[in-house]
Protein backbone atom coordinates (compact mmCIF):
# COMPACT_ATOMS: atom_id res chain seq x y z
CA UNK A 1 0.00 0.00 0.00
CA UNK A 2 1.50 3.47 -0.68
CA UNK A 3 1.97 6.51 1.60
CA UNK A 4 -1.16 7.91 0.29
CA UNK A 5 -3.23 5.17 1.15
CA UNK A 6 -1.71 4.43 3.77
CA UNK A 7 -1.86 7.95 5.71
CA UNK A 8 -5.69 7.75 4.38
CA UNK A 9 -6.40 4.43 6.03
CA UNK A 10 -5.11 5.62 9.41
CA UNK A 11 -7.64 8.75 9.13
CA UNK A 12 -10.60 6.40 8.34
CA UNK A 13 -9.29 4.13 11.66
CA UNK A 14 -9.72 7.29 13.34
CA UNK A 15 -13.20 8.50 12.22
CA UNK A 16 -14.81 5.02 12.69
CA UNK A 17 -14.17 4.81 16.25
CA UNK A 18 -14.94 8.31 16.81
CA UNK A 19 -18.38 7.25 14.89
CA UNK A 20 -18.83 4.77 17.45
CA UNK A 21 -18.11 6.47 19.91
CA UNK A 22 -20.65 9.39 18.39
CA UNK A 23 -23.34 7.30 18.25
CA UNK A 24 -22.41 5.43 21.92
CA UNK A 25 -22.36 9.13 23.27
CA UNK A 26 -25.80 9.74 22.20
CA UNK A 27 -27.79 7.46 24.10
CA UNK A 28 -25.16 7.26 26.79
CA UNK A 29 -24.33 10.91 26.88
CA UNK A 30 -23.15 11.08 30.15
CA UNK A 31 -20.15 8.32 29.87
CA UNK A 32 -16.88 9.44 31.00
CA UNK A 33 -15.13 7.42 29.75
CA UNK A 34 -16.37 7.92 26.57
CA UNK A 35 -15.89 11.19 26.05
CA UNK A 36 -12.24 10.96 27.37
CA UNK A 37 -11.70 8.21 24.35
CA UNK A 38 -13.55 10.72 22.35
CA UNK A 39 -10.98 13.60 22.58
CA UNK A 40 -8.00 11.42 22.45
CA UNK A 41 -9.18 10.16 19.16
CA UNK A 42 -9.97 13.68 17.82
CA UNK A 43 -6.46 14.71 18.42
CA UNK A 44 -5.15 11.66 16.41
CA UNK A 45 -7.63 12.63 13.63
CA UNK A 46 -6.63 16.14 13.28
CA UNK A 47 -2.75 15.51 13.46
CA UNK A 48 -3.47 12.34 10.84
CA UNK A 49 -5.68 14.88 8.77
CA UNK A 50 -3.31 17.83 8.66
CA UNK A 51 -0.52 15.19 7.37
CA UNK A 52 -2.39 14.19 4.47
CA UNK A 53 -4.06 17.10 3.32
CA UNK A 54 -0.68 18.61 3.54
CA UNK A 55 0.61 16.60 1.58
CA UNK A 56 -1.77 14.78 -0.64
CA UNK A 57 -4.77 17.07 -1.10
CA UNK A 58 -8.59 18.12 0.32
CA UNK A 59 -10.73 15.83 2.09
CA UNK A 60 -13.23 18.33 2.11
CA UNK A 61 -13.99 21.62 -0.27
CA UNK A 62 -12.48 23.32 2.81
CA UNK A 63 -9.33 22.25 3.09
CA UNK A 64 -7.83 23.37 -0.05
CA UNK A 65 -4.63 25.17 0.17
CA UNK A 66 -3.31 25.38 -3.42
CA UNK A 67 -3.56 28.99 -4.97
CA UNK A 68 -3.30 28.01 -8.63
CA UNK A 69 -5.30 25.01 -9.05
CA UNK A 70 -8.41 23.77 -7.42
CA UNK A 71 -7.38 20.61 -6.42
CA UNK A 72 -10.79 19.38 -4.62
CA UNK A 73 -11.84 18.35 -8.29
CA UNK A 74 -9.14 15.90 -8.98
CA UNK A 75 -8.75 12.27 -9.30
CA UNK A 76 -9.37 9.57 -7.63
CA UNK A 77 -12.86 9.43 -6.30
CA UNK A 78 -13.83 7.64 -3.54
CA UNK A 79 -15.72 4.74 -5.73
CA UNK A 80 -13.01 4.14 -8.11
CA UNK A 81 -10.79 1.31 -7.12
CA UNK A 82 -6.91 3.00 -6.93
CA UNK B 1 -26.21 20.97 6.81
CA UNK B 2 -23.97 17.89 5.42
CA UNK B 3 -20.42 18.07 4.74
CA UNK B 4 -18.97 15.46 2.47
CA UNK B 5 -15.73 14.08 2.97
CA UNK B 6 -13.86 12.82 -0.10
CA UNK B 7 -13.01 8.72 1.00
CA UNK B 8 -15.06 5.94 1.86
CA UNK B 9 -16.17 5.19 5.57
CA UNK B 10 -14.81 1.25 4.69
CA UNK B 11 -12.81 0.31 1.51
CA UNK B 12 -14.23 -0.70 -1.12
CA UNK B 13 -11.90 -2.84 -3.79
CA UNK B 14 -13.04 -5.31 -6.06
CA UNK B 15 -11.17 -6.96 -8.66
CA UNK B 16 -13.34 -9.11 -10.68
CA UNK B 17 -16.77 -7.45 -12.13
CA UNK B 18 -19.82 -9.31 -11.93
CA UNK B 19 -22.89 -8.59 -12.89
CA UNK B 20 -25.00 -11.14 -11.74
CA UNK B 21 -23.79 -10.25 -8.21
CA UNK B 22 -24.83 -6.62 -8.75
CA UNK B 23 -28.48 -6.96 -9.93
CA UNK B 24 -28.50 -8.40 -6.17
CA UNK B 25 -26.82 -6.43 -4.35
CA UNK B 26 -28.68 -3.01 -5.86
CA UNK B 27 -31.35 -3.94 -3.72
CA UNK B 28 -29.43 -2.34 -0.64
CA UNK B 29 -29.56 0.86 -2.83
CA UNK B 30 -32.77 1.30 -4.32
CA UNK B 31 -34.78 -1.28 -2.41
CA UNK B 32 -37.09 -1.18 0.65
CA UNK B 33 -34.78 -2.15 3.44
CA UNK B 34 -31.59 -0.27 1.76
CA UNK B 35 -29.62 2.38 3.09
CA UNK B 36 -31.11 5.21 0.89
CA UNK B 37 -34.19 4.07 2.59
CA UNK B 38 -32.74 3.85 5.89
CA UNK B 39 -30.73 7.49 5.65
CA UNK B 40 -34.18 9.16 4.41
CA UNK B 41 -36.15 7.39 7.17
CA UNK B 42 -34.43 8.57 9.71
CA UNK B 43 -33.17 12.39 8.68
CA UNK B 44 -36.85 12.66 8.01
CA UNK B 45 -38.28 11.31 11.35
CA UNK B 46 -35.66 13.58 13.65
CA UNK B 47 -37.70 16.67 13.20
CA UNK B 48 -41.07 15.30 15.10
CA UNK B 49 -38.58 14.38 18.07
CA UNK B 50 -38.70 15.78 21.47
CA UNK B 51 -35.46 14.85 23.08
CA UNK B 52 -32.08 15.93 21.97
CA UNK B 53 -30.50 12.56 22.23
CA UNK B 54 -33.15 11.26 19.86
CA UNK B 55 -32.46 14.01 17.62
CA UNK B 56 -28.99 13.58 17.38
CA UNK B 57 -29.17 9.78 17.27
CA UNK B 58 -31.57 10.24 14.28
CA UNK B 59 -29.25 12.47 12.34
CA UNK B 60 -25.76 11.12 13.37
CA UNK B 61 -27.17 7.29 11.96
CA UNK B 62 -29.01 8.85 9.52
CA UNK B 63 -25.47 10.15 7.94
CA UNK B 64 -23.76 7.28 8.39
CA UNK B 65 -26.66 5.43 6.40
CA UNK B 66 -25.63 8.09 3.14
CA UNK B 67 -22.14 7.20 3.72
CA UNK B 68 -23.28 3.86 3.61
CA UNK B 69 -25.67 4.20 0.54
CA UNK B 70 -22.01 5.78 -0.83
CA UNK B 71 -20.04 2.39 -0.38
CA UNK B 72 -22.88 0.36 -2.10
CA UNK B 73 -22.67 2.73 -4.99
CA UNK B 74 -18.80 1.73 -5.16
CA UNK B 75 -19.48 -1.88 -4.92
CA UNK B 76 -22.02 -1.11 -8.09
CA UNK B 77 -19.83 0.67 -9.70
CA UNK B 78 -16.86 -1.63 -9.55
CA UNK B 79 -19.09 -4.67 -9.95
CA UNK B 80 -20.42 -3.57 -13.50
CA UNK B 81 -16.58 -1.53 -14.73
CA UNK B 82 -15.68 -2.50 -17.95
CA UNK B 83 -18.04 -5.73 -18.51
CA UNK B 84 -18.26 -7.24 -22.19
CA UNK B 85 -21.77 -6.99 -23.84
CA UNK B 86 -21.71 -11.08 -23.39
CA UNK B 87 -21.51 -10.88 -19.84
CA UNK B 88 -24.14 -8.29 -19.60
CA UNK B 89 -26.59 -10.11 -21.87
CA UNK B 90 -25.49 -13.82 -20.33
CA UNK B 91 -26.03 -12.07 -16.40
CA UNK B 92 -29.30 -11.00 -17.00
CA UNK B 93 -28.26 -7.27 -16.35
CA UNK B 94 -28.96 -6.41 -19.89
CA UNK B 95 -32.67 -5.01 -18.37
CA UNK B 96 -31.17 -2.61 -15.99
CA UNK B 97 -28.54 -1.92 -18.78
CA UNK B 98 -31.25 -0.72 -21.50
CA UNK B 99 -32.38 1.88 -19.13
CA UNK B 100 -29.19 2.79 -17.46
CA UNK B 101 -26.02 1.51 -19.19
CA UNK B 102 -23.41 1.49 -16.37
CA UNK B 103 -24.95 4.32 -14.23
CA UNK B 104 -25.97 4.03 -11.07
CA UNK B 105 -29.78 4.11 -10.82
CA UNK B 106 -31.70 3.26 -7.35
CA UNK B 107 -33.63 0.27 -8.10
CA UNK B 108 -34.33 -2.84 -6.08
CA UNK B 109 -33.11 -5.90 -7.39
CA UNK B 110 -36.66 -6.88 -8.51
CA UNK B 111 -36.02 -2.96 -10.78
CA UNK B 112 -38.81 -1.55 -8.93
CA UNK B 113 -37.31 1.99 -8.65
CA UNK B 114 -36.84 3.74 -4.89
CA UNK B 115 -40.04 5.27 -2.97
CA UNK B 116 -40.71 7.18 -0.44
CA UNK B 117 -43.48 4.69 -0.33
CA UNK B 118 -40.44 2.05 1.49
CA UNK B 119 -40.28 4.23 4.88
CA UNK B 120 -42.51 5.98 7.37
CA UNK B 121 -41.91 9.07 9.43
CA UNK B 122 -45.19 8.78 11.41
CA UNK B 123 -44.34 11.71 14.00
CA UNK B 124 -44.92 9.73 16.92
CA UNK B 125 -41.43 8.49 18.68
CA UNK B 126 -42.37 5.52 19.76
CA UNK B 127 -43.70 4.42 16.32
CA UNK B 128 -40.69 5.94 15.01
CA UNK B 129 -38.28 3.81 17.32
CA UNK B 130 -39.81 0.84 16.50
CA UNK B 131 -39.93 1.11 12.69
CA UNK B 132 -36.07 1.99 13.09
CA UNK B 133 -35.22 -0.64 14.70
CA UNK B 134 -37.56 -3.11 12.29
CA UNK B 135 -35.55 -1.05 9.25
CA UNK B 136 -32.23 -2.24 10.76
CA UNK B 137 -33.23 -5.79 11.00
CA UNK B 138 -34.55 -6.13 7.72
CA UNK B 139 -31.52 -4.27 6.30
CA UNK B 140 -29.18 -6.66 8.24
CA UNK B 141 -31.24 -10.00 6.65
CA UNK B 142 -30.92 -8.43 3.31
CA UNK B 143 -27.43 -8.62 4.23
CA UNK B 144 -27.58 -11.98 5.52
CA UNK B 145 -29.44 -13.38 1.92
CA UNK B 146 -26.19 -11.22 -0.01
CA UNK B 147 -23.59 -12.51 1.91
CA UNK B 148 -25.64 -16.38 1.63
CA UNK B 149 -25.56 -15.58 -2.37
CA UNK B 150 -21.80 -13.99 -2.92
CA UNK B 151 -18.79 -16.06 -3.00
CA UNK B 152 -16.31 -13.16 -4.02
CA UNK B 153 -14.07 -12.12 -1.00
CA UNK B 154 -13.56 -8.44 -2.08
CA UNK B 155 -17.24 -8.20 -2.01
CA UNK B 156 -17.95 -9.75 1.07
CA UNK B 157 -15.45 -7.75 3.07
CA UNK B 158 -17.47 -4.84 2.57
CA UNK B 159 -20.62 -6.57 2.73
CA UNK B 160 -19.81 -7.97 6.07
CA UNK B 161 -19.37 -4.05 7.56
CA UNK B 162 -22.11 -2.75 6.48
CA UNK B 163 -24.21 -5.63 7.81
CA UNK B 164 -22.21 -5.34 11.30
CA UNK B 165 -22.90 -1.52 11.15
CA UNK B 166 -27.47 -2.91 11.27
CA UNK B 167 -26.64 -4.98 14.05
CA UNK B 168 -24.81 -1.50 15.82
CA UNK B 169 -28.05 0.64 14.71
CA UNK B 170 -30.37 -1.45 16.29
CA UNK B 171 -28.97 -1.79 19.44
CA UNK B 172 -28.44 2.11 19.36
CA UNK B 173 -32.38 2.89 18.74
CA UNK B 174 -33.39 0.19 21.28
CA UNK B 175 -31.93 2.68 24.16
CA UNK B 176 -33.00 6.14 23.71
CA UNK B 177 -35.41 6.11 26.96
CA UNK B 178 -32.31 5.30 28.94
CA UNK B 179 -30.33 7.53 28.09
CA UNK B 180 -30.28 10.29 30.70
CA UNK C 1 -52.13 22.71 10.91
CA UNK C 2 -54.13 22.37 14.06
CA UNK C 3 -52.62 19.91 16.27
CA UNK C 4 -54.69 20.83 19.90
CA UNK C 5 -56.30 17.34 19.27
CA UNK C 6 -53.33 16.31 21.78
CA UNK C 7 -53.77 18.42 24.69
CA UNK C 8 -50.49 17.21 26.51
CA UNK C 9 -48.37 18.27 22.85
CA UNK C 10 -47.15 20.82 25.44
CA UNK C 11 -46.09 18.60 27.72
CA UNK C 12 -44.03 16.37 24.84
CA UNK C 13 -45.86 13.20 26.39
CA UNK C 14 -47.96 11.85 24.35
CA UNK C 15 -48.07 7.99 26.14
CA UNK C 16 -48.57 6.97 29.21
CA UNK C 17 -45.94 4.44 28.78
CA UNK C 18 -43.17 6.99 27.73
CA UNK C 19 -44.21 8.91 30.97
CA UNK C 20 -42.69 6.02 33.40
CA UNK C 21 -39.61 5.47 31.09
CA UNK C 22 -39.12 9.13 31.02
CA UNK C 23 -39.52 9.46 35.41
CA UNK C 24 -36.84 5.76 34.88
CA UNK C 25 -34.67 8.10 32.82
CA UNK C 26 -34.44 11.41 35.06
CA UNK C 27 -34.01 8.94 38.14
CA UNK C 28 -30.87 7.71 36.74
CA UNK C 29 -27.62 9.90 36.88
CA UNK C 30 -24.59 9.07 35.12
CA UNK C 31 -24.17 5.90 33.42
CA UNK C 32 -22.28 4.09 36.51
CA UNK C 33 -26.20 3.37 38.00
CA UNK C 34 -27.97 2.30 34.68
CA UNK C 35 -29.32 -0.98 34.81
CA UNK C 36 -29.39 -3.23 31.63
CA UNK C 37 -33.02 -2.77 32.19
CA UNK C 38 -35.22 -0.36 33.66
CA UNK C 39 -36.90 -0.95 36.86
CA UNK C 40 -40.23 -0.85 35.90
CA UNK C 41 -40.87 -2.39 31.92
CA UNK C 42 -44.43 -1.15 30.77
CA UNK C 43 -46.18 -3.54 29.11
CA UNK C 44 -46.72 -2.98 24.95
CA UNK C 45 -42.90 -1.43 24.53
CA UNK C 46 -40.29 -2.76 22.74
CA UNK C 47 -36.30 -2.40 24.86
CA UNK C 48 -33.08 -3.71 24.71
CA UNK C 49 -30.76 -4.51 27.22
CA UNK C 50 -29.24 -0.90 27.83
CA UNK C 51 -25.03 -1.13 26.76
CA UNK C 52 -22.62 -0.63 29.23
CA UNK C 53 -18.92 0.87 28.62
CA UNK C 54 -16.72 -2.27 29.14
CA UNK C 55 -13.92 -3.56 26.35
CA UNK C 56 -13.17 -1.69 23.05
CA UNK C 57 -11.52 -3.13 20.00
CA UNK C 58 -8.03 -0.84 18.97
CA UNK C 59 -8.95 1.60 16.02
CA UNK C 60 -7.25 -1.31 13.59
CA UNK C 61 -9.67 -4.21 14.92
CA UNK C 62 -13.25 -1.85 15.17
CA UNK C 63 -12.79 -0.77 11.88
CA UNK C 64 -12.28 -4.55 10.75
CA UNK C 65 -15.03 -5.80 13.01
CA UNK C 66 -17.34 -3.36 12.11
CA UNK C 67 -17.69 -1.39 15.61
CA UNK C 68 -15.81 -0.55 18.71
CA UNK C 69 -17.37 -3.00 20.96
CA UNK C 70 -16.29 -7.36 21.36
CA UNK C 71 -20.46 -7.44 22.65
CA UNK C 72 -21.73 -6.20 19.49
CA UNK C 73 -19.87 -8.14 17.11
CA UNK C 74 -22.39 -10.80 16.08
CA UNK C 75 -21.05 -12.34 12.67
CA UNK C 76 -22.62 -14.13 10.16
CA UNK C 77 -21.80 -17.81 9.85
CA UNK C 78 -23.76 -19.11 6.97
CA UNK C 79 -22.67 -18.78 3.06
CA UNK C 80 -20.15 -19.01 1.16
CA UNK C 81 -16.45 -18.57 1.55
CA UNK C 82 -15.74 -16.81 4.83
CA UNK C 83 -14.52 -13.60 5.53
Amino acid sequence: MNERNMLLSRIKKYDFTLKELNLYLDTHPNCRRALAMFRKYKELRSDAVEEFTKRFGPITPEQVSDTQNWTWVEDPWPWERR
Amino acid sequence: MWQYEKKLQYPVKIKTPNAKLAKIIISQLGGPDGELSASLRYLNQRYAMPYGEVKGLLTDIGTEELAHFEMISAILYQLTKDLSMEEIKASGFDTYFVDHTTGVYPVAASGTPFTAAYFQSKGDILTDIQEDMAAEQKARTTYDNILRLADDPDVRDPIRFLREREIVHYQRFGEPFRSR
Amino acid sequence: MNLDLFDDMEGIILHEREASLVSDMKNNNGNGSMTRFPKNTPLAMAYVPFQQWGETYGDDEALSRGTLFPELDLPFSKGGADR
